[in-house]
């Protein structure tokens, strides 16, 4: 157990194997790119799914990045989150707006958590997985929609983003819940994903 | 809301000929400071509506559905919170002119910027260096995932196998997509320049250059904006 709060947070920070590292150290470069065309390709897909409110979004884009979890090193996943920022701000045309901004804080906020989340429960459960993709997606989906509250109060609507706050966060809650669901089931069956190096292999 | 054919076809030919993608960027970075400091309520509808209409040529056809929602949100969450003059009542609710008016500059502000946004952003937009070639990969890839192999059928895959076939199929198109990419980082790729065009004699005439008066002509927007700046507000 970590002795003090400085060393758990710098604990939660590294891995052994940090890193997606073959044998001879040659990392697969063509991963990020290829998981941040994923992103922008389901972030059109989720444009196409009729919302209640223009800022509920379902968070199919965010699939790429938990699958990524266990995959790709830390440094590569805040270049994904990075990727699929600015490719969206691209795609959709919403780059200089505050869409752009939304988006890059609830993608970072969504992506540390994650992580800090599954580098938690692995140091803890000394390799065992005591976490799964449903865990993960609820804890990246709260700090995306926290984060994009927090933004939503002190830029857009002042005091009155309270009222958004419980419908935001329930509706956040049930989709990450599901696509939770849905990523533990298409993990479990695709040999692509089963074909890519783990991160931190012991 | 869609163009028609023809306005939608002498539009994307208007911009071919007379602005490029970069230039078209940095016009709307030059509006965008000018834009969030408008202050008169009046000019920043003007303006947005001008960004929608200049969004809707480039791009073709716009969601209006969207940002009309949003400036609907947006504006009846300002009057919220009432203080000020009282403008009318909604039953009882007191709705103030001031509350009301400080929603709708942020409902224009937030929907003015996603429309110079579509405006002036678009795929085709290159960045110079390792930045611009790392997002020309990205691209690169997702041509390849949108493109070549017949569409996934998900509909069918999950009439067929329910989710299972759905997880099938999906994996069958991203592992042809991800193995039949080259290594991308390597040897990231950088667009090709343009060809020269052939004169009919077979040789080679130098690119034409683009109108300088046309040119100029698009750096009157920023240039109004700032002036408008000074414009009286209430």
């Amino acid at each position: 157990m970590p002795s003090s709060f400085k060393e758990l947070g710098r604990s939660l920070l590294e891995t052994p194997n940090a890193g997606v590292c073959y044998d001879d150290g040659m990392k697969d470069k063509k991963l990020v790119p290829f998981l941040a065309a994923l992103c922008l390709f389901l972030s059109a897909l989720e444009y196409a799914v009729p919302k209640p409110l223009p800022f509920l979004r379902v968070g199919f884009a965010n699939l790429p990045l938990l699958l990524a979890l266990g995959k790709l090193c830390f440094s590569d996943m805040l270049l994904l989150a990075l990727l699929k920022t600015v490719g969206q701000g691209f795609v959709s045309g919403t780059a200089f707006s505050y869409v752009f901004l939304f988006s890059g804080a609830g993608t970072f906020a969504s992506m540390l958590a994650m992580v800090a989340v599954r580098r938690l429960f692995l140091r803890f459960g000394r390799r065992e997985r005591l976490v799964g993709f449903v865990g993960l997606n609820m804890a990246g989906a709260l700090a995306s929609n926290a984060a994009q509250l927090l933004l939503a109060r002190f830029v857009l609507f002042g005091q009155n983003a309270r009222y958004i706050a419980p419908a935001l966060l329930s509706a956040g809650s049930a989709s990450a819940l599901l696509l939770g669901l849905f990523a533990g089931g298409f993990a479990r069956v695709s040999r692509w994903y089963a074909s890519l190096p783990a991160a931190d292999s012991a | 809301m869609t163009l028609p054919p023809k306005a939608n076809a002498a539009c994307s030919a208007f911009f071919a000929r007379r602005a490029s993608p970069p230039q078209l960027f940095f016009i709307a970075a030059a509006c965008f400071p000018a834009f969030m400091l408008q202050r008169n309520l009046a000019v920043l509808a003007a303006e947005t509506a001008c960004f929608f209409l200049l969004a809707l040529a480039r791009r073709g056809k716009i969601n209006a559905l969207s940002p009309l929602a949003v400036l609907a949100c947006v504006t009846a969450f300002g009057a919220l919170t009432p203080y000020g003059r009282v403008w009318f009542r909604v039953g009882s609710f007191p709705v103030t002119y001031p509350a009301l008016a400080g929603g709708l500059r942020r409902a224009l502000l937030l929907d003015g910027m996603v429309f110079l946004s579509q405006f002036a952003v678009s795929p085709r937009l290159t960045l110079p260096g390792r930045a611009g070639a790392v997002l020309a990969g990205v691209f690169a890839c997702l041509d390849r995932l949108t493109s070549g192999a017949p569409p996934l059928a998900a509909k069918a895959a999950f009439a067929r196998g329910g989710f299972a076939g759905l997880f099938r199929a999906l994996d069958a198109r991203l592992y042809e997509a991800y193995y039949r990419v080259s290594p991308l980082a390597d040897k990231l790729p950088l667009p090709d320049p343009p060809p020269l065009p052939e004169t009919q004699s077979g040789g080679i005439r130098l690119r034409q250059a683009r109108r300088p008066a046309a040119s100029l002509l698009l750096a009157l927007p920023p240039l109004l904006m700032y002036a408008a700046l000074f414009l009286p507000h209430g």
